[in-house]
């Protein structure tokens, strides 16, 4: 089966997570004579939709916000406004037992594996943890026999079970952190920068293991990452976000191939390629990303942006559909 | 043999060793590297493979004790940098050879003006008086391309960006005109456009000024970009070196090959294809570097491992004039 023809099918059922106008806004403490208050707008009304079994991966530069976007969802930080809807249930103002009975759907794995498992913990407790918590199975011992099963999975010895995290690599703890994010079944895992902490040749293995868990458990993955060529290889579909909103979302095919805001075009053009008969004369977009508490009026891109026009400077962008699936947030694209 | 320009420094059999709680960790197992006059050569490798503190090694910036170079020499300008005094390296620190490093914020001083900051080592090694060094600061700057450089310079480091701060740090560094930059994951910290226009602006002043640059780095996509030879490390030994084009179009050793086999790449799938195909890997982990190496460190995850690999550790020899491969099968893995 082809990727389009797959699209196609999922393409009527309702998507696993929804999102609709999403605002995550930090408020400032206001200093002294200052007149308003400012706020942080980190995720500035983000739409999208992760669809069953597919990867969508958010990509962008430190601070556009791709991170707290994953926090809300699995509301670690409480959405400022807009929707979070998993598997057809909208959770973005849930909390207490309603949110505990929901959250087991979506697990994280994140970047460093060194601090999100607890170094007092033996492994089989970290990953049996879960499993009591919502007692899926009866009984400590059927935990850990369940947990080390998982450590199988994961391309790790039942035995493991019973050794510290500190006695594992980088490469084992993330297989640690993997085991147990799968270890309640869920839909959907939010990997934030999953790979980044590791060597190449380490990140090779994590990213296939994700890929076969993928297909052996349904999953969908929601894939926060910087390293583009990652995201090339592991998604279905890319969003790219610039301070707070998304500048482009399509399919990974057509993102890479014909990315069309300025922005994806940069960022694309800025990956160095590891091949020396490739001569590297690129566009270098000039600047910094600016502040994300005062962005620039209008299109947030305009300060940076090669084509950036008076209305750029003005009126936000909206994003529109130019071609089917293929979004894109840029007034002359 | 290798012609070219003459060699500006000669690293010879350099071992350094760390003395930890848990016993000696053998870090660097005998490098040699020779760095010609106006090359950028590529030391890679991944974490933990000691390329960092053969680095270090130069410049003598390791903490003596744990650190404790065992053997070697390092000899620049026909003197040996590990048996010079105190006083000499530090003339040579910063003026002849310098170095930048992955993490701006913690390599300027928070409480100095970055322009006091560069100003500082001006003065301190080059002739004339404190206004000299104020103009060659700002003229630096300048050519870092620090937008504003009158109002940058009387600004602290946490009122710059990162990359404005690598900025600041190249500009430091290339102040007294080195004859080698030693960069230690100079973009590793920075975003994608910003690591771009750091490695341009490395780049063009390479150009203008000649200097050597030894670039540490893990980025094999950086080193395509940058380097023109490129040496790389595994478990504290080289185990390949030849230039750039070779290393990426026929690698030798079966490390580099995995290596490079492992990256993901854009635009390096079945377009259209229902799942990615899967990536390469190198089974195993890196081993520790606890126990004295005596084998082939990469032969326990190495596909060609033989019986020999297991006893003894292969020298770095030359099979081309210009590429130096260090494994018992690099004949057979050709």
């Amino acid at each position: 089966m082809t990727g389009h023809a797959k699209e196609a099918r999922t393409e009527g059922e309702p998507p696993l997570l929804e999102l609709t106008d999403l605002k995550v806004h930090f408020q400032l403490k206001k200093e002294l004579f200052q007149t308003t208050k400012h706020a942080v707008k980190a995720v500035d009304g983000v739409s999208l939709s992760v669809r069953r079994s597919e990867t969508l991966s958010i990509v962008g530069e430190s601070g556009c916000g791709k991170s707290t976007m994953g926090r809300a969802i699995l509301r670690l930080v409480d959405p400022t406004a807009g929707t979070i809807k998993l598997d057809g249930a909208d959770i973005s103002r849930l909390s207490g037992k309603r949110l505990w009975q929901h959250r087991r759907k979506m697990q994280a794995v994140f970047q460093d594996p060194f601090a999100s498992l607890s170094p007092r913990m033996k492994v089989g407790a970290i990953i049996a943890e879960p499993l009591v918590n919502y007692g899926t199975v009866t009984g400590r011992k059927a935990a850990l026999s369940r947990a080390a099963e998982l450590l199988e999975v994961v391309g790790l010895k039942g035995e493991h079970a019973s050794k510290f995290p500190h006695e594992f690599s980088g490469g084992q703890r993330q297989r640690i952190g993997i085991a147990r994010a799968i270890a309640l079944n869920p839909d959907l895992i939010i990997c934030d920068e999953a790979v980044s902490a590791l060597d190449v040749s380490v990140q090779a293995q994590i990213i296939n293991l994700l890929m076969d868990l993928q297909d052996e458990f349904k999953l969908s993955y929601l894939f926060i990452a910087h390293d583009l060529a990652v995201v090339d290889h592991i998604s279905t579909r890319v969003a790219v976000m610039y301070l707070g909103r998304i500048v482009e979302l399509a399919h990974r095919d057509t993102l890479f191939d014909t990315p069309k805001h300025p922005y994806t075009e940069a960022l694309l053009a800025a990956v160095p390629t590891p091949d020396p008969s490739i001569s590297s004369a690129k566009a270098v977009l000039s600047g910094d990303v600016p502040s994300p508490i005062n962005p620039p009026p209008g299109c947030h891109f305009n300060t940076r942006c090669p084509y950036a026009e008076d209305r750029c400077r003005i009126e936000s962008p909206v994003l529109r559909e130019i071609a089917p699936h293929h979004f894109v947030s840029c007034h002359y694209r | 043999m290798r012609q070219g320009p003459p060699p500006i420094l000669e690293m010879r059999d350099l071992a350094v060793r760390f003395s930890t709680e848990a016993g000696p960790v053998y870090a660097v197992n005998g490098v040699s590297l020779t760095l010609r006059e106006g090359e950028t050569l590529a030391l890679v490798g991944e974490s933990g493979c000691g390329k960092s503190v053969t680095a270090l090694s130069i410049l003598r910036l390791l903490k003596s004790p744990p650190a404790l170079t065992t053997q070697g020499t390092i000899s620049y300008n026909g003197s040996d940098l590990l048996a010079l005094p105190e006083a000499k390296i530090r003339s040579i620190r910063g003026n002849e050879v310098s170095m930048i490093f992955q993490e701006p914020m913690t390599s300027l001083n928070p409480v100095l003006t970055i322009g006091r900051q560069i100003t500082e080592v001006v003065a301190k090694h080059r002739p004339g008086n404190r206004k000299q060094a104020r103009d060659r600061a700002l003229h630096m700057l300048d050519m870092v391309k620090i937008p504003d450089v009158v109002r940058r310079y009387a600004e602290y480091p946490h009122q710059l960006s990162g990359g404005m701060r690598q900025r600041v740090m190249i500009a430091m560094a290339l102040a007294c005109d080195p004859k080698l930059l030693i960069a230690d994951e100079p973009t590793t910290a920075l975003d994608v456009t910003i690591q771009a226009q750091i490695m341009e602006l490395l780049l063009r002043l390479k150009e203008e000024t000649g200097t050597a640059i030894l670039l540490i780095t893990h980025d094999l996509g950086v080193v395509a970009e940058a380097a023109q030879r490129v040496a790389v490390m595994y478990a504290g030994r080289i185990i390949e070196e030849a230039p750039v084009a070779e290393i990426f179009a026929d690698a030798k050793h079966p490390y580099t090959r995995g290596l490079l086999a492992s990256i993901p790449r854009i635009h390096n799938r079945h377009t259209g294809s229902a799942r990615p195909r899967r990536l390469p890997e190198i089974p195993g982990v890196v081993p520790s570097m606890t126990d004295p190496p005596i084998a082939c460190q990469f032969a326990a995850r190495c596909p060609l491992a033989a019986a020999q690999c297991r006893e003894s550790a292969p020298p770095l020899r030359p099979m081309l004039s210009n590429h130096a491969v260090a494994c018992w099968n690099a004949e057979t893995a050709a």
